[in-house]
């Protein structure tokens, strides 16, 4: 086993007994002395609480859970950053982290140096680093910069220069926090590249994500963390069923917001005829969506819903059922979104969904966020893997000979 | 190398940190040298900061204790006397300013990445060298000038340059610590710095404080260090035997900041 991990807890202490000025300290040691040091109020809270799992080579681990429930404080405890309160972890060989990219990078300081830098900061030897510095300088891309001040350089190229360094750090062991490759695909995809890599050559990983999909794709077993604890541990199909039935709300618990709010509720949902409030519905990238929605209306004029597809915040389209607005009287209305497959790119979207009544400002209702699907990672026809974004679209470029050696068009 | 690592709760018992910063030392080494890079490699005429500091602060302890306050140097040239106690002095003191903030200021590598964090306050003293070569330059160079021999007494340089660098390391390390937990002591800083400067004898010698206050003097570690500088440095006067209490006073402070440091060590990435 290259990880053991048994009976792992970490407790917080909240207000008496951590106080960070001066002041206080002072006062709590004059109490403490006048009363006796037995009777201060600690309120405690349990980060971690008695986790135990087991980690052979070739095996990635994946951990979800709802934020706050204890997995940045497992990868923290793990990569020793912080200390358990109780419990031990064994670890075989050399531990790596992508989730301290570019940790100790200094913006005065050239490239090269900073390699050097955050190279011995992971745990490379300077030889090490000097064997593979043009190696890691050309997966960067940034050979041309190399002796530039990182400060000079755009974001993309320094994350990607702090990832090459990262990535050629030689480890046993891997700890992945997901959050950090949110925002750039390009670069989650080297994330994904590399934990590959590191499989085949008989590592282990734990990897902690939002990204069911990626989840699925990547690991072969999974633990739901929930306050802390370990509620599930098994196989990753599972653990998903656990973790979503876990942290999804009723259709009867989405509000609205806006000045119509009260008068419409929603009453189901659907996307693909699967229940997304039941279990995050995970699609093919080649499947067409069909969206259904269950409301109970009041009666309106003219009334315009509206469903949007969010990623990463941003709108990415919205769909009306009348852009007009029409009549309908008060009672359960069904109503549903055909889109097209093959349209939409893996990753994780969000769905919002509203209305307006005619074309009065602030006559509306809204909720963004209702639920949540997956574009699952999975190559079929006409889909190239090549691009990158969020949407495919069948645009070709061309390429014709303007002038140059051998060029016959005059 | 098999690398095999437990990680389990806190033990609380101290033990001593060297054998794991010397299996850190490319990273002691790598820190440092970052450091000398960022505070030298960007600025318009770089090293000659180095020099411009400890140049003027010279001259304006020349003003006060040859001109303005006039003391009795024992006929050594006044210079080379306030040179060779300041070269002491500025050392310590560049060590603790540095060292003192270092914890606050690498916060985001100790959140993120492990390894010892003495290595951070120590990496300090490393630094610190360029500006004491720089000191003991001008100090050479005085030497030149006025004709100074400074004899076999040299030999006991480095033992008072040890000792010097122990005690910036040790309330560095000391104020790197209780700045984790206590912020209000990035203020309680600048005032040791500021009545240490005056409670070390730098450009006056000890014999001109009344006898009574003397043992007062050398309750600050700095006071028999700096004599004893001077005394290897100049190569004039007799050797103080009350210098020697330097030596178990500065060991003992320097245990206590370590003990200190590796309790706040343990949670310290929870406090930040």
């Amino acid at each position: 086993m290259l990880v053991e991990v048994s009976k792992l807890s970490k407790q917080y202490t909240l207000g008496a007994g951590m106080e960070d000025n001066l002041r206080a300290a002072l006062m709590q040691g004059i109490r403490n002395a006048w009363r006796g040091a037995g009777d201060r109020q600690k309120s405690v809270f349990w980060a971690l609480e008695d986790i135990s799992f087991s980690l052979d080579r070739g095996e990635v681990l994946g951990v979800i859970g709802s934020n706050g429930a204890g997995k940045s404080t497992l990868l923290k405890i793990l990569s020793r950053v912080t200390l358990p309160s109780s419990g031990r972890a064994l670890l075989r060989g050399r531990v790596g982290s992508l989730l301290e990219v570019g940790t100790g990078f200094h913006p005065d300081l050239s490239g090269r140096e900073n390699i050097f830098f955050n190279g011995a900061l992971l745990g490379m030897r300077q030889a090490e680093i000097r064997a593979k510095l043009d190696e890691i300088v050309a997966f960067s891309g940034v050979e041309r910069f190399i002796d530039l001040p990182v400060r000079k350089y755009s974001s993309g190229m320094y994350v990607r220069l702090a990832f090459s360094v990262a990535a050629h750090l030689e480890t046993e062991i891997l700890l992945i926090d997901e959050v950090l490759a949110v925002g750039d695909i390009a670069f989650q995809k080297k994330c994904i590249g590399k934990m590959e890599d590191v499989l085949q050559e008989g590592k282990a990983i734990v990897f902690i994500s939002h990204n069911l999909g990626l989840v699925r794709q990547l690991c072969s077993r999974a633990m739901v963390l929930e306050q802390g604890r370990n509620r599930f541990l098994g196989s990753v199909d599972d653990a998903i069923q656990v973790y979503a039935k876990a942290c999804l709300v009723k259709p009867e618990e989405v509000r609205f917001q806006g000045k119509l709010s009260d008068r419409v509720q929603v009453k189901g949902i659907r996307l693909n005829g699967r229940d997304p409030f039941v279990q995050e519905v995970l699609v093919s990238p080649g499947d067409s969506l069909r969206f259904e929605c269950w409301l109970e209306l009041d009666a309106f004029e003219r009334l315009r819903v509206d469903l949007a597809l969010f990623v990463e915040g941003m709108r990415l389209c919205t769909a009306h059922d009348y852009p007009e607005g029409a009549s309908c009287r008060a009672g359960l209305v069904k109503l549903w979104f055909d889109f097209p497959g093959g349209w939409l790119r893996p990753g994780m979207y969000f769905v919002g969904l509203g209305g307006q009544e005619g074309s009065k400002l602030g006559d509306w209702f809204w909720k963004s966020d209702v639920f949540s699907f997956v574009v699952i990672e999975e190559w079929v026809a006409g889909i190239h893997e090549v691009s990158t974004g969020c949407v495919n679209v069948s645009v070709r470029g061309r390429r014709e000979y303007v002038s140059g050696v051998g060029a016959t068009g005059e | 190398m098999k690398i095999f690592t437990i990680i389990k709760a806190p033990e609380r018992n101290f033990r001593w940190p060297f054998l794991e910063i010397f299996r850190y030392r490319e990273l002691l080494w790598a820190m440092a040298y970052r450091d000398y890079r960022v505070k030298y490699a960007h600025t318009g005429i770089g090293m000659v900061w180095a020099l411009l500091q400890p140049l003027l602060m010279m001259g304006l302890l020349g003003l006060a204790f040859g001109i303005v306050a006039p003391v009795d140097t024992g006929g050594v040239p006044r210079p080379l006397f306030v040179a060779a106690g300041l070269s002491a002095w500025s050392y310590c003191a560049v060590i603790i300013a540095e060292s003192g903030h270092s914890i606050l200021g690498a916060q985001q590598m100790i959140k993120k990445v492990y390894f010892p964090r003495l290595i951070i306050p120590a990496s300090k003293a490393i630094t610190a060298l360029i500006d004491l070569a720089t000191m003991l330059t001008v100090w050479g160079v005085l030497m030149v000038v006025y004709g100074h021999v400074p004899g076999w007494r040299m030999l006991w340089l480095p033992v008072f340059l040890v000792l010097t660098m122990g005690m910036g390391l040790t309330l560095g390390i000391w104020m790197s610590a209780l700045m984790v937990r206590f912020r209000d002591f990035k203020f309680v800083m600048p005032i040791i710095l500021q009545v240490g400067m005056y409670v070390t004898p730098i450009a006056y010698p000890v014999s001109v404080l009344p006898e009574s206050l003397r043992w007062l003097f050398y309750l600050n570690p700095m006071t028999g260090i700096v004599e004893g500088m001077r005394w290897c440095l100049l190569g004039e006067g007799v050797f103080d035997w009350a210098v020697l209490w330097s030596l178990p006073l500065v060991a003992i402070l320097f245990w206590g900041a370590l003990r200190y440091f590796r309790g706040v060590e343990e949670v310290m990435a929870d406090l930040l």
